[in-house]
């Protein structure tokens, strides 16, 4: 493993200057020239996957506009940041895009908001900014205050997708409001009769640019509890994303209670969300008896995380260097026997649930994305993991308390709907399994390091396996105890796009369930935080006046 | 005798949302929830009626007057059948009028769906037609296999006094339950509106006033397909058949509320092949009846 490391890079020196900035991070300042070669290596030639892009606008430091893009390379159990900065006269430099089809959107959110274009892209456009924001404001850069106005264009009528081949198929939108949905997205569906044809989205109408409060704002322990607003259901992991990357910047010791106390509040949620999506699934696919039992189980599940933090969701745990309250002994007991209970009740009815015919024969072979897909488009967590890519955050850069417990990860060939389905069940039972270790195996002492020094201008990712797949924060600390920039990128980022490819040829009716078992968590991605109806959503989509043009 | 063909029609029209709540209470309980009250589905219905509608900006005349038509088609065909009391309008060749009622409830409600120009609801017609056109084939052969046993086109005279102990009236009987539960747009069935997926399909466009009056047929159009199944299995002369009547409209309905929560929804070519399947079965039955048996 380590002469792997060590030739890793080797090989990477030969296109600039490579530091290891900690264990399971290696930092790689490159010529823009050379990025779509060393996507290819960290890609394609040493299996690893594209992770997430950040740009930053380092020119109060250095005058220039930086790229980061992070990779993750499962194998050695590391990450690889490449980083390659551009002068604000010209921002161009080539896109990776056409190497590695992942990052589509990452460079197009680098150019709405830091204002780098990426030659050779092969989509370009805007992703996450309204149509009505003027050309050449580039909100993320550090002369826009975050307080400013902008003065608005004028608003199209319709969603401009591109339509390139698909003229003269009937187009069904799905969303931005629609009653399997339960978020403000937007697919297209181009409908063949029942078949569907091929399909676009548009999503990022909740974007209310969060990151922006973050860096101009906030100082960095209140961050930890924006970013676990950051989700309704797995905020969690945002928060501990984030604690973890300034850590990681800053060189923190966490106390080992700490590490316990979070992992066991991850797998507590993801116990959780996954019997929400498993009982959105059986909605979905009309069976509402099965979304009240699994919606009964997971009551236990919300009284558990109750008893251990105080709150249902949302528990406001996370400090910079550790957690802030201690969990009570003295219903650890209690606790274990809940979990039991939730295993077995789990465990029945889900096997009752899965002899039934509708629910198998709807999904099996559905809605499927092949390996090389899910390769190509770097697909994270389940959705990975059922179409037989072995990847797993808590295995691959094991961080909090993961390295002291036992688990199995499940990893399906199918890539199938019910095989996604079947890697949340198996996974429910291994979190239960890990709560019961982990609080079991507690150890006892300090809970918070109280003294934090955090120099400027230092580099941290931080990385936990969300219920969806690799939640990932890229954070450059700042002056003042602030974030000089805080990036979050929730794995429905890359999870979405694979949604279109799994479409493809499947009939109208399984059009629902297909987008669900991607669980696609709409608000992480845009990263939403106050549920309100912006401006210019109403304008740009109208539901009523596409149903009358179409 | 109009008269009670009046009360019958009243009582019945009175008492289907009535067996819709009982059902909702049921299904609630099944799915370890309280439920809603059992006059709910009245509550419902009343709110609806007394709300103002929105409509698109193409809603046709046909938009508009569909629902209605729905509902008289339905309240006619049950004005045609012995429902609590044993009477009915009757004459010769009522058995074809009654079957063009039923059918032409689920065509006017496609074409007044249709007629919103909504995707969802093209979507959601084309199924309803398919599943319609499927089973109210399976409808005609179960009724053939009575008209062919007693020789008569005309509905008093093919309800029988007793049940026919023959092969073919067994069959027809129960393919006709099926189809009665298929037509009730009872889960795995209830592909036309299916919520998640077409966002309630023919119901889409329709609210207020309009939508309480589909929901209210489609409730009626239950009814309309249970009273078929059970004059054909009850003797309509018998004393005790007013009671038999209530209790069974209550029955059926339950039973197949408690299949329905434990099923998920059928994709459409799952449910045609289904359908398919069944009106070989019924075309057995009308074989068998032709050479008597």
């Amino acid at each position: 493993m380590r002469s792997s490391v060590s030739k890793l890079i080797e090989e990477l020196g030969g296109y600039g200057e490579v530091r290891v900035l900690r264990k399971g991070l290696i930092h790689l300042k490159a010529c823009r020239e050379d990025l779509p070669k060393i996507a290819e290596l960290l890609h394609w030639g040493l299996g690893g996957y594209f992770s997430v892009s950040v740009g930053v606008d380092e020119r109060p430091v250095d005058g220039l506009l930086h790229v980061y893009h992070v990779f993750s390379i499962d194998e050695l159990g590391t990450y690889v940041v490449v980083e390659a900065s551009v002068s604000p006269a010209h921002p161009r430099m080539p896109s990776i895009t056409p190497v590695v089809d992942a990052a589509n959107w990452h460079e197009r959110e680098v150019t709405d908001f830091i204002g780098v274009e990426f030659v050779g892209h092969p989509e370009p456009g805007r992703l996450i900014l309204p149509y009505d924001w003027p050309e050449g404001v580039y909100p993320l850069r550090k002369d826009f205050p975050y307080d400013s106005k902008v003065s608005v264009g004028e608003v199209p009528d319709e969603v401009v997708v591109d339509e390139k081949g698909l003229e003269g198929y009937t187009k069904l939108p799905v969303g931005p409001y629609h009653p399997a949905l339960h978020e403000p997205e937007h697919f297209i569906l181009y409908v063949d009769g029942e078949r569907v044809v091929d399909a676009r989205y548009k999503g990022f109408f909740i974007y209310r640019g969060i990151e922006k409060v973050a860096e101009s704002r906030l100082t960095v322990n209140q961050v930890p509890f924006i970013a676990e607003r950051i989700c309704g259901i797995c905020g969690y992991t945002h928060s501990c994303c984030y604690c973890q990357a300034v850590e990681s910047a800053a060189g923190i010791e966490v106390p080992e209670r700490a590490l316990y106390i979070r992992s066991t509040l991850l797998e507590i949620e993801r116990i959780h969300s996954h019997m929400l999506w498993l009982g959105v699934a059986f909605h979905v696919l009309g069976f509402d008896t099965g979304f009240m039992i699994m919606m009964r189980v997971r009551e236990a599940v919300m009284s558990i995380a109750e008893m251990l933090t105080g709150n249902r969701k949302t528990y406001g745990m996370n400090l910079v260097g550790g957690v802030r309250r201690d969990i009570n002994e003295g219903r650890k007991e209690v606790v274990l026997r809940a979990l039991r209970r939730v295993r077995e009740e789990f465990r029945e009815s889900m096997e009752d649930i899965l002899r039934m015919r509708e629910i198998v024969s709807r999904t099996k072979g559905v809605g499927v994305l092949t390996y090389n897909d899910a390769r190509r488009l770097s697909v994270l967590g389940p959705v990975a993991r059922a179409s037989g890519i072995d990847t797993d955050v808590r295995k691959r850069h094991p961080y909090a308390a993961y390295k002291h417990v036992d688990f199995r990860i499940p990893v399906y060939r199918d890539g199938d709907v019910l095989s996604r389905l079947l890697v949340r069940y198996e996974e429910v039972l291994e979190s239960i399994g890990i709560v019961e270790q982990l609080l079991e195996s507690m150890p006892r002492g300090e809970i918070l390091c109280e003294e934090v020094e955090i120099p400027e201008y230092r580099k941290g990712v931080g990385a936990t396996e969300a219920p969806r797949g690799e939640d990932i924060h890229f954070v450059i600390t700042g002056r003042d105890n602030k974030v000089y920039r805080w990036k979050p990128r929730a794995p429905s980022y890359n999870n979405i796009p694979s949604t279109i490819v799994m479409l493809r040829g499947e009939r109208l009716a399984d059009a629902p369930v297909i987008i669900a078992s991607n669980d696609p968590c709409f608000s992480c991605t845009d990263h939403l935080v106050v549920i309100d109806v912006r401006r210019g959503v109403r304008k740009v989509v109208r539901g009523e006046e596409l149903a009358r043009r179409w | 005798m109009l008269s009670e063909v009046l009360v019958n029609v009243a009582a019945v029209t009175a008492l289907a949302p009535l067996i819709d709540g009982v059902e909702r209470k049921v299904r609630a309980r099944l799915q370890c929830r309280r439920g809603p009250p059992v006059l709910q589905t009245w509550y419902d219905l009343a709110k609806l009626f007394r709300r103002g509608g929105v409509r698109t900006g193409e809603a046709s005349f046909t938009y508009a007057a569909a629902p209605y038509v729905v509902f008289a088609n339905l309240v006619l065909a049950l004005a045609l059948m012995p429902t609590v009391f044993n009477a009915s309008l009757s004459f010769a060749g009522d058995v074809v009028v009654l079957l063009y009622l039923i059918t032409a409830a689920s065509i006017f409600l496609v074409i007044g769906s249709i007629s919103s120009g909504n995707p969802y609801a093209v979507t959601g017609s084309n199924r309803e037609v398919s599943i319609a056109v499927a089973s109210k084939l399976a409808v005609g052969f179960a009724v053939a296999t009575f008209i062919i046993d007693k020789g008569s086109l005309t509905l008093r005279k093919v309800f029988p006094a007793v049940l026919p102990p023959t092969a073919s009236a067994f069959i027809a009987l129960a393919s006709l339950l099926v189809v009665t539960y298929i037509e009730s747009s009872r889960l795995p069935f209830d592909i036309p509106e299916a919520e998640p997926e077409i966002a309630g399909g023919v119901l889409i466009e329709y609210s207020g006033r309009e939508l309480g009056v589909v929901m209210y047929s489609l409730i009626l159009k239950r009814v309309v397909l249970t009273t078929l199944f059970i004059d054909l299995l009850i003797p309509r002369w018998a004393p005790y058949a007013p009671l038999a009547y209530i209790a069974l409209v209550f029955a059926i309905p339950l039973a197949f509320t408690c299949i329905e929560t434990f099923c998920g929804r059928f994709r459409i070519d799952q449910a045609l092949s289904l359908i398919r399947g069944l009106y070989v079965v019924a075309g057995v039955g009308v074989a068998l009846a032709l050479i008597g048996f």
